[in-house]
């Protein structure tokens, strides 16, 4: 299954892969109790996306907040999407950050530091309400 | 689940307010320190423990009364599972709302939380608490948040073996030791490695935990039965000056 589409719940954020958009968004917050068991099927949603010939992706992370096990889970995601980008896909990573939040902040730019052949950007994120 | 205890207490103290109906044995102490929190937390894990649940109204009352001495956001004690740290969390969440005004503080105290409880569920099932049907331990501590003028306070207690306090006491150790600089770097290398109960290093959660708070984590044991020491730690984080 090379598309995904998951409500947000209080633990997990919402993911939506689409093949026709070309876009993979995960939005909210993440610190849910079994992290391998959310993340594992995003990454192979991600392989079979590219496995069916689809070369290029936009990718966008708005997470309110994530936990430390979730930051292992989303730099492995990461590490998989450099890794298809390193094969020849074109991969755009853009993460946005609250603007008084340099610790994720920092996160961000520790990955793009790590990263050879992403995209990555790293925007601000508005505050709603 | 018999014997969790959801002690869910907080609210606004007015420190300029005395009550003269309370009595106190203790002299009102101004400032919250690890002693308080063991006195509160060996009560609360007293209280939770006795399979008899009487609470006598003279411990009620002392108890009840160091609450009120302190701006107290939240406290908890009892079993700690998933499902707590969700309910509890959110219960946090409004709380917060209540009492500060900075989104970066209430996203640090929250994520502090998060860690802290989750290495009660971790390394909590050591403890006076009695073993389920399956002859387990559940895993059981306590947190709280307390407000101390721009700066929320927050400590968890949990009971673990001699030799993990000693390890633990180490690891912050190490931890405070550290620059800023240094525990961004430490934590971008833990990122990728596997996560292992007994690794010689601070775990990822650890270092997240000293990164967030505003001062160098705390930490104070005290023994307790059957070997075990009740292991405390304290983070702080400041609001905007």
């Amino acid at each position: 299954m090379a598309e995904l589409n998951l409500s947000a719940t209080s633990r997990t954020p919402a993911v939506s892969l689409s093949k026709a958009a070309s876009h993979l968004k995960i939005e909210g917050e993440s610190y849910p109790e079994d992290v391998n068991g959310f993340y594992r099927p995003i990454m192979q949603a991600v392989d079979h996306y590219f496995a069916d010939g689809k070369e290029s992706l936009t990718v966008e992370f708005h997470l309110i907040y994530f936990n430390s096990s979730s930051a292992r889970a989303l730099t492995e995601l990461l590490d998989s999407l450099e890794g298809h980008a390193a094969n020849g896909a074109s991969i755009t990573v853009k993460w946005f950050c609250d603007h008084d939040d340099d610790i994720t902040r920092e996160f961000a730019e520790d990955i793009a530091m790590d990263m050879e052949h992403l995209k990555i950007t790293i925007a601000d994120m508005t505050r709603d309400g | 689940m018999a014997g969790a205890m959801l002690a869910l207490l907080g609210g606004k103290a007015k420190s300029s307010q005395k009550h003269p109906n309370i009595y106190t044995p203790y002299p009102l102490i101004k400032d919250f320190n690890l002693s308080e929190f063991l006195i509160s937390s060996i009560l609360a894990a007293c209280f939770i423990c006795s399979r008899v649940f009487l609470m006598e109204f003279d411990r009620f009352h002392q108890f009840g009364s160091l609450l009120l001495h302190d701006d107290f956001v939240l406290s908890y004690s009892g079993y700690v599972t998933e499902d707590i740290l969700e309910a509890v969390g959110a219960t946090l969440r409004q709380r917060l709302a209540d009492h500060v005004d900075s989104p970066r503080q209430i996203r640090n105290v929250f994520s502090i939380f998060v860690e802290l409880m989750q290495n009660v569920i971790r390394y909590g099932t050591d403890g006076p608490q009695p073993e389920n049907e399956c002859g387990n331990k559940e895993s059981f501590g306590l947190v709280m948040v307390v407000q101390k003028g721009n700066c929320l306070d927050i400590m968890s207690g949990n009971f673990i073996a001699q030799d993990d306090a000693e390890i633990l006491r180490e690891r912050i150790a190490f931890l405070n030791q550290k620059t800023p600089t240094e525990l961004r770097s430490l934590y971008r290398t833990r990122l990728r490695q596997p996560p292992e109960v007994n690794s010689k290093g601070a775990s990822i959660g650890l270092i997240e935990i000293a990164r967030r708070s505003s001062i160098p984590l705390q930490c104070d044991m005290r023994p307790a039965d059957d070997g075990l020491y009740f292991f405390m730690v304290k983070a702080s984080v400041q609001g905007a000056s």
